[in-house]
């Protein structure tokens, strides 16, 4: 057997092989359902403070509050962290990110 | 039950689309590339930015609705387009001024409802 | 005292290990080896308010079970070597300031605890010492705020990733009494390989643990076969597998006796543990509550112990470092 460990290169490159990867089919089939789930909930606030006479700019600012109200409960839940595990990357949805950071820098102190 | 019948479900499904394929792309960037999550942030806010400021994501907008402001890219958009509007309105120092004002809504409630949050919830362990 | 080939050292009056202690977390006790540890903790807080303080109080009460388990008194005891994963190890620092007993600070990351023993068996051996403490600790929750990310933020763990385990482990040795006692120590060279993915530590410290064995081995003349048991730390499945190919490589075959304690800790299917358990107090807590009861009842009468430890921080990471590694053995027979 050649030896894996004769150069970074070579080590890196074997353990790549030996490293499983993560399961990319189900992750993306969860980010797209669960991403595409809030964008939806967004849609329908959306078209509920237009329906109510608001302009654009502002029904877009209500989507993004209300979001991140949810957001904050969930994480003070402890129920966030469990739909981040299931279904990673919809994280990237939204003032999301920016809120739980802020969030963990509060928890931090 | 108007507002209901008001919906156009078409527009809710290509929102439910975008959106999703948006979320797509952030989770092969997690699971095929070494970025840690908060590099794939700033990747998707300056592609916002950038695509905005080019003025190509308004048409994604205009397609999708909330599944192109939703996500983090929409962020960003949002960001070019109101440091846009502001250097229109007051010049330069209006593209520094005009991102942050465009985005000042959520920013404030991000800051809010995350001081609120922490106050109330104790930090827990997760199981997983 | 003798200087044995590049880096092993053999101890000819043969430090006794006289007592030992191990309380592990929640998520430990419903582990597989749940019934060897002294004690259980029903949540990670433990009454007290942060984690960090949490963990100080562990390796605190570790600490105080080992002393009052041997019989011996506090003021017996001449010097106590411990460290954990926390920043300038807090934990062990505010955990035992009120031992009273004259005190190293060691880091070696998970390997600290084999680390502390070598330093410990070698102030016996000299004589600068009649009884040392050496303790250890980990926390999941504060090395997670640490090294990577708060918990609420609920980012996806890939399958190489390791999970660390909450608890403390400590031992106490001795010139004089009757227990295993350690008859070589040798003390690993940095090493690394160029991994940088955090998120794979046992590939990342698995040359380390390699290099280390490979120097026990040249330097003693001995085989895999010698020892009824080979334990490393945490090199986790994927780390495991990783060793046994190296060794392989340099026709050292140590798959019959070979097991590591990151996969011994959790249950991978029940737990969702991914590639098993880390940090400081997962050989720790398994040496002091397994191992050395197996080799107090003379099951194992030969263990090599190696503790490997991935010597990075936060920012190293950030700055697109890569992980060295460090693996510390020592030999006990009973």
């Amino acid at each position: 057997m050649t030896n894996p460990i004769e150069t970074p290169s070579t080590y890196n490159k074997y353990v790549d092989k030996k490293s499983p990867n993560s399961p990319i089919f189900k992750n993306c089939f969860n980010a797209f359902w669960v991403g595409g789930l809030i964008c939806s909930i967004g849609q329908i606030i959306f078209d509920f403070c237009k329906y109510q006479g608001l302009e654009t700019a502002s029904a877009n600012t209500v989507v993004s509050i209300v979001l991140i109200g949810i957001a904050a409960f969930l994480t003070g839940l402890n129920i966030f962290n469990k739909i981040g595990k299931f279904a990673g990357a919809r994280f990237f949805n939204s003032y999301y990110r920016f809120c739980e950071f802020y969030c963990f820098t509060c928890y931090r102190v | 039950m108007e507002f209901l019948q008001s919906i156009d479900w078409m527009q809710l499904l290509r929102c439910f689309v975008v959106g999703g394929l948006i979320c797509i792309f952030g989770q092969i960037l997690i699971d095929k590339t070494k970025l840690t999550p908060a590099r794939i942030l700033v990747v998707f806010v300056t592609l916002g930015v950038v695509l905005g400021g080019l003025g190509i994501y308004k048409y994604i907008i205009d397609f999708a609705g909330c599944g192109a402001t939703v996500p983090l890219t929409g962020f960003g958009a949002n960001l070019a387009k109101g440091a846009i509007e502001e250097v229109q309105n007051s010049g330069l120092l209006g593209a520094f001024v005009g991102g942050v004002k465009a985005s000042a809504g959520g920013i404030a409630a991000a800051v809010f409802f995350g001081y609120l949050a922490s106050l109330i919830s104790k930090p827990k362990m997760k199981k997983q | 005292m003798t200087r044995i080939g590049k880096q092993t050292i053999g101890l000819d009056n043969r430090p006794v290990i006289i007592q030992t202690a191990s309380i592990v977390g929640p998520k430990e006790a419903q582990g597989p080896m749940a019934g060897y540890f002294d004690h259980c903790l029903e949540d990670e807080f433990w009454g007290e308010k942060t984690w960090e303080k949490a963990e100080s109080k562990i390796i605190k009460e570790t600490v105080n079970l080992a002393i009052s388990k041997s019989g011996i008194s506090s003021s017996a005891i001449d010097f106590c070597f411990a460290g954990d994963l926390l920043n300038q190890c807090i934990s062990s620092s505010f955990g035992l300031r009120d031992a009273n007993i004259p005190f190293f600070g060691v880091f070696g990351a998970c390997s600290t605890f084999v680390e502390s023993m070598t330093l410990g068996s070698i102030f016996i051996e000299s004589g600068a010492a009649n009884n040392v403490i050496c303790a250890t600790s980990s926390h999941f929750c504060s090395a997670e705020k640490q090294f990577r990310f708060p918990l609420e933020l609920g980012n996806q763990r890939p399958p190489t990733s390791q999970w660390t385990v909450t608890g403390s482990g400590c031992s106490i040795l001795s010139s004089s009494g009757e227990g295993p006692c350690i008859t070589h120590v040798t003390p690993g060279k940095i090493v690394d390989m160029g991994i940088k993915d955090a998120n794979n530590m046992g590939a990342a410290m698995a040359p380390a643990a390699f290099d280390t064995l490979m120097a026990h081995f040249e330097d003693t003349g001995r085989k895999p076969s010698d020892y009824d048991a080979i334990v490393t730390g945490d090199l986790g499945y994927i780390g495991k597998d990783i060793l046994e190919d190296l060794c392989k490589t340099k026709g050292y075959n140590i798959s019959h006796n070979y097991d590591d304690c990151g996969v011994l800790m959790f249950d991978k299917l029940e737990q969702d543990t991914h590639s098993g358990g880390s940090g400081c107090a997962c050989i720790a807590t398994i040496f002091s509550g397994y191992f050395y009861k197996q080799l107090q009842e003379r099951k194992i009468k030969k263990l090599l112990l190696i503790a490997t430890g991935a010597l990075m921080n936060s920012t190293s990471s950030q700055q697109g470092e890569s992980i060295p590694g460090i693996a510390h053995a020592i030999a006990i027979e009973s």
